[in-house]
């Protein structure tokens, strides 16, 4: 990722903090007046936009992206796009589902670039965050791992809807407008989705047994 | 077990799982992107377009392209017709079919040729084949050559160095070869007109 190393000596505290500091300060503003704030050069406001939804952002392009070395630079494209779009930022556009929507399309156009390199190899992603919780019991893990598999497997369109739902608490109508699907073409990714975890986990469980 | 207790178990487990988060470095990267971007100023990008533009994978962060003017649009047709009209002068007479020009050549009379006589369809006489194969390469060049230009007649070169054919003269004067001395010495002085001369030796041949 370009200039990573640089930003750290622009950047000597951590960032949390930075951001735990600009949360106190625009508390009570909505996406679109932060947004709105920010094209108009309020760099404090784009501090809260991106504390409030780094995490839900950063974990929706790590369930689509194939590699996870490549999702940091998914991301801060995602956000550049922002930065650039920022001065024709309407707010009739709800912020979560067109930041969203950057995000996607960015993500689509940088597997389409790097799709020689993950076409064929159909490795599964590596399971997110596994390493941030080492106190797990071996059963967690395991089931942990048996259920990204069965993410994995899901076909592109089910997975997105189930990570948008599941991991970016999104609503049906929000998942609608960032996929540029129908309500009930949503509603069907989401069943089918749902029906086909249960089968997958229901299969292992009675492997399990069987063993 | 029906299904929608199946799906909340489902949704919990899902809900229970480990979640990647970005890191201080990303954070700090995308605040300094933020921080940079406001230091430079962007062209307005419509908020549908730039959410939508997955087609050609770009943000169109780039101003509005320009306008295209009269000369810009005419570059091309004015280039293919300027190339046309120098190939055709170049190369249009023997390409299009036209009969060739006729130019005078430097140095060539401009009289209709004349056929040439047998005396100088001839070949040269041996011996003089032999002189020319031994002369410089330019003469033989000169001399295989064809003629394109008939040079002017240039004076015959003197047959021998002036002192030189004075002393073969006086030479035969004493062997007593007056007549072949005096052959010489007409030659000599068609060569020499302007040679000084013994008087002596002058009224020998000159009486």
């Amino acid at each position: 990722m370009a200039g990573l190393m640089d930003v750290r000596r622009l950047w000597p505290p951590p960032a949390s903090a930075t951001l735990v500091r600009m949360a106190d300060t625009l508390p009570n503003d909505t996406d679109e007046e932060l947004m709105l704030r920010y094209g108009g050069g309020d760099l404090p406001a784009f501090r809260e936009l991106y504390r409030r939804h780094r995490e839900g952002l950063y974990r929706f392009v790590a369930w689509r992206s194939p590699r996870r070395a490549w999702v940091d630079e998914i991301v801060q494209d995602a956000w550049a796009s922002l930065h650039a779009a920022r001065a024709g930022y309407q707010p009739q556009a709800a912020f979560r589902t067109w930041l969203y929507q950057l995000a996607r399309n960015r993500l689509i156009d940088i597997l389409r670039q790097k799709e020689a390199l993950w076409l064929g190899a159909e490795v599964a992603p590596e399971v997110p965050g596994e390493a941030a919780s080492p106190q797990q019991s071996f059963e967690q893990k395991q089931q942990h791992a048996l259920l990204h598999a069965a993410i994995a497997l899901l076909p592109a369109e089910q997975k997105e809807a189930l990570v948008l739902q599941q991991f970016s608490a999104m609503s049906i109508a929000e998942i609608a407008v960032v996929t540029g699907a129908e309500a009930e073409t949503v509603k069907s990714r989401l069943r089918y989705a749902m029906q086909k975890l249960r089968a997958q986990l229901d299969a292992a469980s009675g492997k399990g047994v069987r063993a | 077990m029906n299904i929608e207790q199946h799906d909340e178990e489902l949704t919990a487990l899902l809900a229970a799982l480990p979640q990647p988060s970005p890191s201080a470095e990303l954070d700090a990267a995308i605040l300094a992107d933020a921080q940079q971007a406001l230091a430079t100023p962007v062209a307005v990008i419509p908020a549908a377009m730039a959410a939508n533009d997955s087609a050609n994978g770009v943000v169109r962060t780039l101003p509005a392209k320009k306008k295209t003017d009269y000369l810009t649009r005419w570059r091309i047709p004015l280039g293919l017709a300027a190339a046309v009209l120098l190939t055709f002068n170049l190369v249009g007479g023997d390409f299009f079919g036209h009969k060739h020009a006729t130019y005078p050549v430097v140095g060539e009379p401009l009289d209709p040729p004349v056929a040439p006589s047998a005396a100088d369809m001839a070949p040269a006489p041996a011996p003089m084949q032999a002189e020319a194969m031994r002369a410089e390469p330019s003469v033989r060049r000169a001399m295989t050559a064809p003629a394109v230009s008939k040079p002017a007649p240039m004076p015959a070169p003197p047959k021998l160095d002036a002192a030189v054919w004075l002393v073969k003269i006086d030479g035969l004067l004493k062997a007593g070869q007056a007549p072949a001395a005096k052959q010489e010495w007409a030659a000599f002085k068609q060569a020499y007109p302007d040679y000084p001369v013994e008087k002596q030796l002058q009224q020998k041949l000159e009486p």
